[in-house]
């Protein structure tokens, strides 16, 4: 039988564009020790340390050798995931789920303003057939909403309204970037950086870091008289080349959470869980990966978002934080999701506090036009 | 409680220094499939898939887990990618045992690989040192392995010397003459490693691991599969990896304390309390040869200081009592993202009975170990004949 794993304690930066007088290792840094303070523990406390960077984005081979000590790793069971820290969660969980350790750290950090998504994203393209086109993250995002909205009959401007709720959402969110609410008509106004997309339909370039403290049962129990109960995850990934997959769905997303949901107990997601915090990047992303969540029917996310049901007053609330038009520190994006879940369920949101949460859902998406995803379910 | 788990299906591809024929994925296509073919499984049968490799830049592809783990069939399924420089392939494995270990999945394919003939080892490595603070003085591993060699040889001297370092080059590469899939196979003397050209002192060409291209893959498996899928699986009864500091005033690079750790951890869970009685064979990460002496001290196979002796004995000799990389080791191939699993791959087929030409006898036990990163990062590993 499998030990019960809690989320105990997280962290979060202020996620900001440009922290020109902060390092990305001291970004890190004051994340592992907010986390730990959060839930009352020292790094002596902690057996395993589960990091999430990027050699591109750092700017370094090995990106955990020069960070190991910022991240809280100096003679721990470390090990480090190469992507989005939503995977170093699980793989956290992975290890605690074993009943060997009975504490971890997860630490996510990315400094983008140092290299610029664009370079950082075409360099993910193989070299012989993509690269030479110069295909990046917005490209391929702009290929993918163009074939979504097209084959769905989307209205062209359901993703202006994605982002005037998130970025409304955002406003109350102490560690998001923006925090300014935009009209429709500003949205719609914007430039088109790739059409179909529109400049405030992109997430912003964000500098941030994100650190969690997971531990199993009887030690959550002991710190925290409402735990986060870890109960679902979830990942998968899609073929890797564009014309081999059906850009129109997000299988991937749609995989990993019926992954998580069937190990939750999650039923009917609209009505068993309470938030969710996804990863959308562009904001068309979150009406693709409100259908593949099961949010909603196939085609249907406009429809769910102009119900009201996705805002933050609507039934099943999605991106109370603003999610990631607000704020996107790469690999960080992901496990800030489930920090602001897990903060969610245990009652702890703050301004961002959704009445009687007791169950939500975190995604996060890498790749370009969301190849891979991760799904991770808390409750209370 | 942690679920029994097994390795069941092993492959790899021929280390060489360059393959032109296959581009990256290609490669790497190729070691899983013969792994798969090991247990008789297709890719439709594996349930989540675990990619290795280290530094990106050495092929200049970023997240290049995307490209190539739908290439060995992941796409549908849970992917992750594992990257802890040169243990990233045994880091690969372990987190895969996880997987199984935790109870969430059955069957799980790791690979793990590295194309060094795409970039520039030396100049790669080099990038992992903090571009504001230490890159101005990097060049590449040997010069961080020459102070960790000329540390330990004043430490112990005069019982550590220079020839020490050469007679584990010598048996290295001679056992690898016994490897159809190593890339170094030469039957050498101490003195030709002592005449060949200095890299960085103390380390010499010969003292040092090629560069190649290479993959590994293992089919790991939960218990209840692992005896449908293999005559003889190799259980996987202990994994450790530690960590420690990248900075040299930090750390002890003559008896560095993440593989003191990683071993401690590891022989915990398999019950091992005497090393070099218990176990029959190790597979270590010597991509320069002075360091399988350290790792004969920091793994409990001799105290410290008596590296140099364990090795004048023969005991750790193909033909010895203790087999010390009977496939030739790291000094015989080099693809850095995949070494670590190599190692882990030769040590579960020693279990397995499945070594060929280098298989040593009655082996029940076998250890595997990996350093990585700026000597900082350290995995091992303890396959058994049972659970």
């Amino acid at each position: 039988m499998a030990e019960d794993v809690a989320v105990v304690g997280w962290a979060q930066t202020v996620h900001s564009h440009e922290m020109a007088r902060r390092t990305d290792l001291g970004l890190a840094y004051s994340v592992v020790n907010a986390a730990l303070d959060s839930c009352g523990l020292s790094i002596g406390d902690i057996e395993v340390v589960i990091d999430a960077g990027s050699d591109f984005l750092d700017g370094r081979g090995i990106s955990n050798c020069v960070a190991a000590d910022a991240l809280g790793a100096h003679l721990k069971e470390e090990s480090k995931v190469a992507g989005d820290g939503l995977l170093a969660a699980i793989y956290a969980y992975m290890r605690l789920r074993t009943g060997m350790f009975s504490t971890a750290l997860v630490v996510a950090y990315g400094k983008s303003s140092q290299s610029g998504p664009s370079a950082q994203s075409r360099s993910m393209a193989e070299p012989f057939y993509t690269r030479p086109l110069g295909l990046d993250a917005l490209a391929a995002a702009a290929l993918q909403a163009r074939s979504y909205t097209r084959h769905y009959g989307v209205d062209g401007s359901a993703p202006a309204r994605v982002a005037v709720k998130n970025r409304a959402a955002g406003v109350e969110n102490p560690h998001a970037q923006l925090r300014t609410a935009v009209s429709l008509g500003e949205v719609l106004g914007s430039r088109e950086v790739a059409p179909p997309i529109r400049e405030l339909e992109a997430g912003p370039v964000s500098d941030g870091a994100c650190a969690l403290v997971m531990t199993e049962g009887s030690v959550a129990r002991a710190l925290r008289a409402r735990p986060a109960w870890l109960v679902g995850v979830g990942m998968c990934t899609d073929p890797y080349f564009l014309g081999s997959r059906d850009l129109q769905r997000c299988t991937p997303a749609a995989k990993a959470a019926r992954s998580a949901y069937r190990q939750a107990g999650v039923f009917d997601p609209g009505r068993d869980l309470d938030l969710v915090e996804l990863s959308e990047p562009y904001a068309y992303q979150e009406l693709m990966l409100c259908e593949a969540l099961g949010l909603c029917d196939e085609g249907e996310g406009a429809d769910l978002l102009a119900s009201g049901t996705t805002t933050r007053d609507g039934g099943l609330p999605v991106n109370v934080s603003g999610g990631v038009t607000c704020a996107n520190p790469l690999v960080a994006t992901g496990l800030v999701r489930l920090a602001e879940a897990a903060a969610q369920v245990t009652g702890r949101a703050g301004p961002l506090q959704v009445r009687d949460a007791k169950r939500a859902l975190a995604h996060s998406s890498g790749g370009l036009a969301m190849q891979t995803a991760a799904c991770a379910v808390v409750e209370r | 409680m942690a679920r029994s788990v097994a390795v069941v299906g092993t492959g790899q591809t021929r280390h060489v220094s360059r393959r032109d024929d296959v581009n990256m994925a290609e490669m790497v296509r190729e070691a899983a499939l013969l792994a798969l073919q090991d247990t008789g499984l297709g890719p439709g049968d594996v349930d989540a898939v675990v990619v290795g490799s280290a530094p990106e830049i050495f092929e200049g592809v970023n997240s290049p887990e995307n490209w190539v783990g739908p290439a060995v069939g992941a796409a549908g399924k849970p992917m992750l990618r594992i990257h802890t420089g040169g243990t990233a392939g045994a880091s690969a494995a372990i987190a895969a045992y996880y997987h199984v270990a935790s109870g969430l999945f059955d069957t799980v394919l790791a690979v793990a690989y590295e194309k060094l003939s795409d970039g520039s080892a030396q100049y790669g490595l080099s990038t992992c040192c903090d571009p504001l603070w230490d890159r101005d003085f990097a060049c590449g591993a040997p010069a961080l392995v020459a102070l960790q060699a000329r540390e330990y040889m004043a430490r112990y001297h005069p019982e550590i010397t220079e020839e020490h370092g050469a007679m584990v080059a010598v048996k290295n590469r001679k056992n690898a003459l016994l490897n159809p899939c190593a890339q170094l196979r030469m039957e050498l003397t101490v003195q030709d490693v002592m005449d060949s050209a200095p890299v960085a002192s103390p380390l010499k060409v010969l003292d040092c691991c090629p560069t190649s291209d290479g993959a590994a893959a293992l089919v790991i498996a939960s218990g209840s599969r692992a005896r449908k899928l293999a005559a003889r699986p190799a259980w996987i009864t202990g994994v450790g990896t530690c960590t420690e500091s990248p900075y040299v005033p930090d750390v002890d690079l003559a008896y560095p304390e993440s593989c003191v750790r990683a071993a401690q951890h590891a022989y915990q869970m398999a019950w091992v309390y005497e090393p070099l009685k218990e176990l029959d064979v190790a597979e270590v990460y010597e991509a320069f040869s002075f360091q399988e002496l350290i790792w004969y001290e920091t793994l409990g196979f001799c105290k410290p200081g008596q590296g140099g002796r364990l090795v004048e004995s023969g005991i750790t000799k193909l033909d010895g009592e203790f087999p010390v990389n009977p496939s030739g080791g790291v000094l015989s191939s080099n693809p850095i993202g995949a070494s670590a699993m190599i190692r882990q791959l030769e040590a579960a087929r020693q279990v397995m009975g499945k070594a060929g030409d280098h298989q040593v006898g009655g082996v029940r036990r076998a250890l595997a170990h990996s350093w990585g990163g700026a000597i900082q990062f350290s995995t091992v590993t303890i396959f058994s004949n049972e659970p």
